[in-house]
């Protein structure tokens, strides 16, 4: 014997012991990957799927760099006081130290209703880089060069290396410039060195808010300073790691049934280990390593995927998102922060099945005899109490808390997955009287149960998902149909208003009133409009509003809504004096309005007229018939309101009408019209309907219920190979086989979308229950999809590729 | 010479009531060092739960296990399996090897569960194999390995390190007789350095290697041979030259 | 012979009936053989008949006490080495299933240890010589196999017995009771063992 063995080595094993048990894992893990496919697969795709999602929503998500560059706060400072404003620059100058001076100049432009923002910026500025980038020629220098945005050169139709006459002063455009961080931002670039006095000035400086506000106390006077929201974007992107991990607590789920069936397969190894010395924290070690090696596969096969794929779509997405996209500024720290999850819910699966070998006796293990499984029914206890807890928790959520939301789908889906395995032997116990080989594939599934139920959860959580996603935007978009009815316009109709629609109505000559009216026929005209019906507002001539910054004051016209309750903003909508065009318009022709009535509407509730000096005048209402439109003009006052009130009527815009949808070509040219004129002009705007998302749903989760069940049915009908030999040697012919493992797919395929769709409806009607309504307009297309295409495309496949055997059995059955 | 494995009046009784069945019952049975020990004894007699017991994977009904040294029944579960790491090996029928491990990394194992480093425990294994005449397999893959190189690793794995007692159940089960018996030379000869062993089987000729066997039945010993007459007496009255 | 006459007194032509029926009549046995052997068994002691006066054929035979004893260690010798024995290893065991007084099973137990316990020697033998020995590798195998052949005739005798007892167990309770198996395997071993030990000189 040696001198003492317990004081020279480690009790348990150390870390030696660990790293040769680790090792062993990741050999094996190494030799058997493709038996964990289906886990691998599942957590590849959440992972992708999450940091594809984290890419999007940092980056899609609007940045204040668009305004604050890369600095923290900024300073307005006016500039009708020169030498007030030069002051107060080098008080900021002085206090902050390096400082990135913007100027502004809001020049007018004939024909054009918004000024130019002309910005005399340093392309080089210390804060100011992410506002600015060229996209052609080069950063002007000199007094007599200018850059534009594309908008810009688009409204002044200037062109690069062309002349263009801003502000008074005719300059060469010498480069295409932009706001990376907002592409929405047009203005034009002058040389700083060479600007004009500055109409107000932005100051970017450094430093936190404390600092700013010790600067504010040196100065008199007011001072208008901004500071960077608080990281809004990070904060969407932690939402968005929270999703992700709830859909990774999913899908681990669904791997821990896949590690059982590991374990199990492993554990005459593991009994091999026991009895050479390993202790139970080691036979748990080996698993838990597969778990993780698992987990980092998926976190690094999925990132890169996701990446990829970001890296693919961040073109397209770029207009949408409206600023320029660094495809690889991604919130690396987060991304990272998934995979570690991602390797961890892997682990944290494993744990239970390493749990349930470490306690299996050494004997048993060796022989292979597998722990006996919990027995069904309190697996069905507890999947009925999470059910019931989840679904509790969703309608107390009233759809809207959070917490109770993430924690009822949790729930339910935990509930449903359990279910799952459940609903396996009522299958095979419903064979009777079928063929022979479909007998015997519902017979093998049940045997099989454990393998079958994680493969059905997680073909179940597939179809699920893509359910929940179809049904409840569908859902969404009746709500959406409630409230915004068919959309703002007929494609047919298009609606002018004199400058922009707002609420205060500046006083026009006749003449002016006149003009207008002449580029409004000839709008009419240009479109092949066969109905123009004159738009007028009811204004309270007595009361001048003042206009806003750069706007022109005028009377306020009268509008309508719901009453506002005090200290609370409410939503107006305008209301226009009854013509017998409009009338027509709301299908109400001819109609004898008496005296009494103050207002024709659409709108329901209770009402009061709005924007008037008054509070609180609930006008006597009748009811028009709902267009479903919400741009027409719906809301009508009578005449007799007005004199009632005092109020004149004013011309505010008019309603066109055409006989067919307009052109694109028409229309550019109607806005072109309208633009030189000063008039705006509303035309039907795009919806966008939510249909292409449900499509992609519904192929998204029947592409990963098929991913699941091809590797499942390989699976399942490689353990059966013994049986397809003894068919095959008693006769049955290649049709068997095939039969074999179509019914095998298409059962797992039909009970997985079933307990899917059901789930998904479940859980919706759980958080929906004060209004069921939106539930009631079903996507039969694509629940029929999923239910039906599902298993026959299941069963197709599996009938085709049942041809031969598989391959890999000798290989499989070695160890 | 001291005894290593002791088993006292042990029973094992499996299941309970009416459907207990006795794979052992009253065994007793010493082990001394350099001993081989065969367990002979139909299917169903009890010789494998023995084994079990003996090595510690497994805990009598009754009675009183004793192996080198330590009464079973006061070791904690972590204690056995440091026992059995430190002082015991195992070579079942087959499939003895870690799959994903190479000949050597599967002797080596042992030692680094018992918290040898990685290197010093590769060196003791190779020189295991070395002393065996496997060093040329040292690098291959239980895969690659034929079923008798495979059942040679196997024993260099019981007996890596320090061990006292090497358990063997059928350990040339599925081999044919020169790959048998290259086996179980090297079971014969592992004993005679010292190491105790006890081999189950229900083959005479595998038994034949043995320096003492004990017949087995309805879990109790029946019987035993004689303590080794040796070959000597054997020439002397040989009928055949 | 012994056997017969230990079930009942017989006479001598009644024997020879009776032997050539339970041995399968493939060992003829001529009545001459039959009365030397009887002559040299009343010789000894073992036997002895109830007419001395009497011609041989009428004499009716029956064992002594000390035929009883010869028959039980008979039973238990192995048989010759040499040309294979199983047949009078078969015999003796077929014999000994209609004694009631003997433990079969216990006899297949004896031949069986004392069968391995040569194998033992023989297979020590090979294993202490080199490898190389093909000579010496080659008669002990022959040996081995030949002995192992008759192990495993034991075994499935045994299994035989196991699953259709051809009779009531024997009453002694040397089966049921550990202690006294223990005893009786200790007694026999020291007998047989001697015994041997004895034929081989």
């Amino acid at each position: 014997m040696t001198p003492d063995p317990d004081r020279s080595r480690p009790a348990g094993g150390g870390l030696a012991a660990r790293r040769a048990v680790v090792r062993w894992a990741v050999r094996l893990f190494r030799r058997e990957w493709r038996q964990q496919l289906l886990a691998i697969a599942l957590l590849t795709v959440a992972v992708s799927g999450a940091t594809f999602g984290l890419a999007a929503t940092w980056n899609l998500a609007a940045s204040s760099d668009a305004t604050f560059g890369r600095a923290d706060q900024l300073l307005r400072i006016p500039g009708d006081d020169p030498t007030a404003l030069d002051g107060r620059v080098a008080a900021a100058r002085a206090w902050f130290g390096t400082v990135d001076v913007i100027g502004h100049r809001h020049v007018s432009v004939p024909g054009l209703f918004d000024p130019v923002d002309v910005r005399a910026q340093d392309p080089a500025g210390a804060y100011g880089g992410p506002m600015l980038a060229l996209r052609q020629g080069r950063y002007p220098t000199g007094p007599a060069e200018v850059a534009v945005t594309d908008g810009v050169a688009r409204a002044l139709r200037a062109d690069l290396g062309g002349p263009v006459r801003l502000d008074d002063t005719d300059r060469l455009v010498v480069g295409v410039v932009e706001n990376p961080a907002d592409l929405h931002d047009e203005f034009a670039l002058t040389d700083p060195a060479h600007a004009g006095r500055p109409q107000s000035v932005t100051v970017l400086v450094a430093g936190d808010r404390d600092r700013m506000e010790a600067f504010r106390q040196t100065i008199d006077g007011p001072l208008v300073r901004e500071a960077r929201p608080t990281a809004e974007r990070t904060t969407l992107t932690i939402a968005a790691l929270a999703l992700a991990t709830i859909g990774l607590l999913l899908v681990s789920l669904v791997a821990a049934a896949g590690f059982v069936v590991l374990a199990h397969r492993r554990l005459r190894q593991l009994g091999m280990l026991a009895a050479m010395g390993a202790t139970r924290r080691h036979l748990r070690l080996v698993l838990l390593a597969n778990g993780a090696a698992v987990g980092v596969v998926a976190a690094l096969g999925g990132t890169a995927v996701g990446i990829i794929a970001w890296l693919i779509t961040a073109g397209f997405v770029e207009t949408a998102a409206g600023h320029r996209i660094g495809r690889f500024d991604l919130p690396w720290l987060t991304i990272g922060a998934g995979m570690l999850l991602a390797v961890a819910t892997a682990t944290a699966a494993a744990w239970w099945p390493a749990r349930a070998v470490a306690r299996t006796p050494i004997v048993n293990a060796l022989s292979a005899r597998p722990p006996i499984p919990p027995p069904a029914r309190r697996t069905a206890v507890a999947a009925a109490a999470l059910l019931a807890a989840g679904l509790t928790a969703l309608v107390l959520s009233d759809g809207s808390n959070p917490l109770l939301i993430v924690t009822g789908s949790v729930g339910t889906v935990l509930g449903v997955l359990l279910v799952s395995p459940l609903t396996i032997p009522a299958l095979a116990a419903a064979r009777g009287g079928l063929p022979v080989a479909v007998r015997l594939a519902l017979a093998d599934l049940a045997r099989y149960r454990v393998r079958a139920g994680a493969a059905l959860a997680a073909i179940s959580l597939a179809a699920g998902l893509s359910a929940a996603i179809v049904v409840g935007s569908s859902a969404a978009e009746y709500r959406t149909q409630q409230a915004a009815g068919l959309g703002n316009l007929a494609d047919s109709q298009l609606l002018i208003r004199i400058g922009q629609p707002e609420p205060v109505i500046p006083e026009r000559t006749a003449a002016e009133l006149a003009a207008l009216q002449a580029q409004t026929d000839t709008i009419a005209t240009t479109v092949g409009a066969t109905t123009v019906i004159p738009l007028d507002m009811a204004v309270v001539a007595s009361y001048t509003d003042l206009g806003r910054e750069g706007r022109s004051s005028g009377h306020p016209a009268v509008e309508i809504g719901p009453p506002a309750a005090a200290g609370r903003s409410t939503t107006s909508h305008p209301l226009y004096v009854v013509n017998p065009g409009l009338l027509r318009l709301n299908g109400a022709a001819g109609t004898a309005v008496d005296a009494g009535t103050d207002v024709l509407t659409t709108r329901t509730g209770e009402l009061a007229l709005l924007n008037i000096p008054a509070r609180g005048v609930r006008p006597t209402v009748r009811a028009l018939p709902r267009s479903g439109y919400t741009g027409l003009p719906d809301s009508l006052i009578t005449p007799a309101a007005l004199d009632r009130h005092g109020w004149q009527p004013a011309r505010v815009g008019w309603f066109l009408a055409a006989d067919h949808a307009l052109t694109d070509a028409q229309l550019a040219t109607a806005q072109d019209l309208a633009a030189a004129a000063g008039l705006t002009v509303e035309s039907r705007r795009e919806q966008s309907s939510l249909t292409a998302l449900r499509t992609g749903a519904t192929i998204a989760g029947a592409l990963l219920a098929l991913g699941v069940l091809a590797t499942t049915v390989g699976l399942i009908r490689g353990e059966a190979s013994a049986d397809l030999r003894t068919l095959t040697a008693t006769g049955a012919p290649r049709r068997v086989r095939r039969t074999l493992t179509a019914t095998t797919a298409g059962a797992l395929a039909l009970l997985g979308a079933v307990l899917g769709v059901a789930g998904a409806y479940l859980a919706l009607a759980g958080a929906l229950h004060r209004d069921l309504d939106p539930l009631g307009a079903v996507p039969v297309a694509h629940l029929a999809a999923i239910t039906a295409g599902l298993p026959s495309l299941a069963a197709g496949a599996g009938w085709l590729l049942a041809g031969r055997p598989p391959p890999s059995l000798a290989r499989r059955l070695l160890d | 010479m001291s005894v290593v494995l002791s088993l006292r009046q042990v029973s094992k009784v499996h299941g309970s009531g009416g459907a207990a069945v006795h794979a052992l019952r009253a065994v007793d049975l010493d082990v001394v060092a350099g001993e081989l020990v065969a367990v002979m004894g139909p299917s169903g007699s009890g010789k494998s739960t023995l084994l079990t017991i003996a090595g510690t994977l497994e805990e009598p009904t009754t009675g009183q296990v004793t192996v080198c040294g330590s009464d079973l029944s006061t070791l904690s579960a972590d204690a056995t399996a440091r026992l059995r790491r430190r002082s015991l090996g195992f070579v079942f029928q087959d499939l003895n090897l870690l799959a994903g491990l190479s000949a050597v990394e599967n002797v080596a194992l042992p030692l680094e569960l018992d918290g040898m480093s990685a290197r010093p425990a590769r060196a003791a294994a190779l020189q295991v194999l070395d002393e065996l005449g496997l060093t040329d397999r040292a690098g291959h893959y239980p895969d690659d390995l034929s079923g008798g190189e495979r059942q040679r690793v196997a024993i260099a794995r019981a007996v890596v390190g320090e061990r006292q007692l090497l358990l063997a159940d059928e350990p040339t089960g599925a081999l044919d007789a020169a790959n048998g018996e290259a086996v179980l030379r090297m079971l014969r000869a592992a004993c005679k350095r010292g190491i105790a062993g006890v081999m189950v089987t229900h083959d005479a000729q595998l038994a034949s290697w043995a320096d003492r066997v004990i017949f087995i039945r309805d879990g109790r010993v029946v019987d035993q041979t004689a303590p080794s007459a040796g070959p000597e007496a054997l020439l002397a009255s040989d009928p055949t030259p | 012979m012994l056997t017969l006459l230990s079930e009942a007194p017989k006479y001598g032509l009644q024997l020879r009936q009776e032997f050539e029926a339970r041995t399968g009549e493939v060992w003829p046995l001529n009545v001459g053989q039959v009365y030397t052997t009887l002559q040299r068994l009343e010789r000894e002691g073992h036997v002895e008949s109830d007419d001395a006066g009497r011609d041989g054929a009428q004499k009716r035979y029956r064992l002594t006490a000390d035929g009883e004893r010869e028959l039980h260690s008979w039973l238990r010798t192995p048989p010759r080495a040499g040309p294979p024995p199983r047949d009078e290893l078969v015999m003796k065991v077929q014999v000994a299933i209609r004694l009631t007084q003997v433990d079969v099973t216990e006899i297949l137990q004896a031949h069986r240890r004392r069968i391995v316990e040569e194998m033992q020697r023989y297979t020590h033998l090979k294993a202490d010589a080199a490898p190389e020995d093909i000579g010496l590798g080659l008669v002990v195998d022959a040996e081995l196999f030949r002995l192992e052949a008759v192990v495993r005739w034991l075994d499935a005798a045994d299994a035989r017995l196991r699953s259709h007892p051809t009779r009531p167990k024997p009453s002694t309770p040397a089966a049921d009771t550990s202690p006294a198996a223990d005893a009786q395997d200790a007694r026999s071993t020291g007998r047989t063992g001697d015994r041997a030990a004895g034929a081989r000189r």
